[in-house]
């Protein structure tokens, strides 16, 4: 064996070893695909003001696997504000089938699943958020916000 | 060779294993996109209204009772009397676009009769963009003692766009008015006065000063509108005012009012005597004064006009009484119109005392005399003829002691005759001589009467002689 050879024994283990382990080298180029989120629009999902109990508010935000393997999709939010408010908030998520994906209060969605996403597979969500009408009037005035974060992991 | 291969592979194993390692965290690697800037928040009443603390401040102080915002007002009245009303407690202004009707509520707090806009005199204001009107509030007439509780401010049509407001009320009683001191007799100072309209309370404490600084006399409250304070000095002058008591509070001060102590009975009169009395000496009760008696009474040096007289005619247990004005130093005074009627006939004390303006009675100067409304009975006569002598006779009896008069009314008028009856009740009384003329008799007529000494005036005796000689 020359060499060449040598070295090129190795170096080939070697490749092969990074290409069968690593999902992103496979993402980027390998045969396996990756898995990639995309919303469609911009913009907060709703921004209320002066809310009263039995008031609501929604808005629809869609979501797409842009990649091109399948992943596994889950909805949480990071709360910030009163915690008061965002408990007695009543947030529900549901997709375009139908399905409820989360009802409860809007401190309270900490990782929804959504089911697993084929690439380009994109489905509209519904946030509705509401202050029951049972709401207690020490709510009044706070503020609360919160950030949705749809992940995705390849499946 | 061997050695040759051991390093290829031995990179392999470790880019392997290298590879696990990124497998397990490509396990928690996610792709993400986030949505963020989603905000809620809730209505509040400063969208509505704002609120500024008024002028008014807690009685007697002058600390604003109302602090804060519309979000954090408070109320704190302080110590108040109860239906006081209270104006520009605080303001509320409309701060939107559109008219308003803002709302009041007390709650729990019962010392706070009502709460009111003042542009609408009730408990709720239609405010125009940007009009404001002021609170008041009126504390309860009944309900005393510290009393907390909220006041509500509201938005009309909404059971939730209202902020409660921390209040509280010291109900006191409503000062007692009218008050009024007196001096009595032995230093004595009586006050009265008109009770609190407040309901309920436990009564009213009194304080008293002499000088400076008020002092409470009275341990439990004054049940009654009315307070004797005897713990004085004659001659120290004395400020009083009330306060009323209910609910462990008291009322503000009342009125001040003040009496100067007087335990000094005035000077006793110098004399006391009648001064319309009849028969001898001017000094009975008769039948003709007895229903209108006057009594003379001379005051001393140190008489003062303040002072009163007061006579009293008594016999055992019955007396008349009647008091006049006193006068200033040295004089006398008549007291006029007793009616004796009701005392029999007998020994009458006249009695005199002067009463200062507190009430304090000298000691009584005091005369008797004699109540005689007796008249004498019709004197017995008879008419002996002198028989032209110097003078005709009658005798007779009478009343002893009596003036015994006689009148002759025919043939001509003369006299009146008079003499004193004796002890035993003869008399005699040498009368005008008549001279008959025989066998013509002239008809000579006497009308005899007896006066007894209080001056009572007994029927007349008619004595007719037919004189002859």
């Amino acid at each position: 064996m020359s060499c060449g050879r040598r070295i090129l024994f190795p170096v080939l283990i070697l490749a092969v070893a990074l290409v069968a382990v690593h999902p992103v080298l496979a993402a980027a180029g390998g045969s396996g695909g990756s898995v990639a989120v995309g919303r469609v629009g911009s913009g907060p999902v709703f921004d209320l003001g002066n809310l009263a109990p039995g008031d609501s508010a929604s808005g629809s935000v869609r979501i797409a696997n842009s990649g091109s393997a399948p992943g596994t999709f889950v909805l949480s939010a990071a709360v910030n504000g009163d915690a008061k408010l965002a408990s007695s908030l009543v947030l529900t998520v549901a997709d375009d089938t139908g399905r409820i994906a989360y009802r409860g209060p809007l401190a309270g969605l900490a990782g929804e699943a959504l089911g697993t996403f084929a690439p380009a597979e994109a489905h509209a969500y519904k946030l509705s958020v509401a202050l029951p009408s049972t709401a207690g009037n020490e709510l009044q005035g706070l503020s609360a916000g919160a950030s949705f974060s749809w992940s995705a992991v390849s499946a | 060779m061997t050695r040759r291969l051991v390093l290829p592979v031995l990179v392999a194993v470790l880019v392997f294993v290298a590879g696990g390692s990124t497998r397990m965290s490509s396990a928690a690697f996610t792709a993400t996109t986030s949505v963020p800037g989603n905000t809620i928040t809730a209505d509040r009443l400063s969208n509505y209204f704002l609120v500024t603390p008024g002028s008014a401040v807690k009685p007697g102080t002058s600390t604003p009772i109302a602090s804060g915002d519309v979000d954090t007002l408070t109320l704190d009245f302080g110590t108040a009397p109860s239906t006081l009303t209270f104006t520009n407690v605080f303001t509320v202004q409309n701060v939107t676009g559109q008219s308003q009707t803002a709302t009041l509520t007390s709650l729990g707090i019962t010392q706070i009769a009502s709460v009111f806009f003042a542009s609408s005199g009730s408990s709720s204001a239609a405010l125009a963009p940007g009009a404001s009107t002021t609170v008041s509030a009126t504390s309860s007439t009944t309900a005393l003692g510290l009393g907390t509780g909220t006041v509500r401010l509201g938005v009309s049509g909404s059971t939730w766009l209202y902020r409660n407001y921390a209040t509280a009320l010291a109900a006191a009683p409503q000062a007692p008015t009218s008050p009024a001191a007196a001096a009595r007799p032995a230093g004595q100072i009586d006050l009265a006065w008109s009770p609190s309209t407040t309901l309920g309370i436990s009564g009213y404490d009194v304080y008293r000063a002499s000088g400076a600084g008020y002092t409470k006399l009275n341990v439990a409250p004054v049940a009654g509108t009315t307070y004797s304070d005897s713990a004085t000095t004659g001659g120290t002058a004395y400020t009083y005012h009330l306060r009323a008591v209910g609910g462990g509070l008291e009322s503000l001060d009342s009125a001040t009012v003040g009496a100067t102590a007087d335990a000094v009975a005035p000077t006793l009169p110098t004399t006391v005597s009648l001064a319309n009395g009849g028969g001898q000496g001017s000094a009975y009760v008769n039948l003709a004064n007895r229903a209108s008696v006057s009594v003379t009474v001379t005051l001393p040096a140190s008489a003062v006009a303040s002072d009163t007289v007061t006579v009293v005619v008594s016999q055992g247990a019955g007396s008349v009484t009647a008091t006049v004005p006193g006068r200033v130093g040295a004089g006398v005074v008549t007291v006029s119109g007793l009616d004796t009627t009701t005392l029999g006939d007998g020994a009458v004390t006249l009695s005199a005392t002067t009463a200062d303006a507190a009430g304090n009675n000298s000691a009584a100067r005091t005369a008797t005399v004699t109540k005689d409304t007796a008249a004498p009975g019709a004197p017995t006569g008879t008419y002996t003829d002198s028989n032209n002598a110097i003078a005709d006779v009658i005798a007779g009896t009478a009343e002893a002691g009596a003036t015994v008069s006689a009148t002759q009314t025919l043939p001509s008028a003369s006299g009146p005759y008079a003499t004193v009856a004796a002890a035993g009740g003869t008399y005699t009384l040498n009368v005008f001589g008549t001279n008959g003329k025989p066998p013509t008799p002239i008809a000579v007529r006497y009308l005899i009467t007896a006066t007894d000494l209080a001056g009572n005036t007994g029927a007349a005796l008619t004595l007719n002689f037919s004189d002859v000689k």
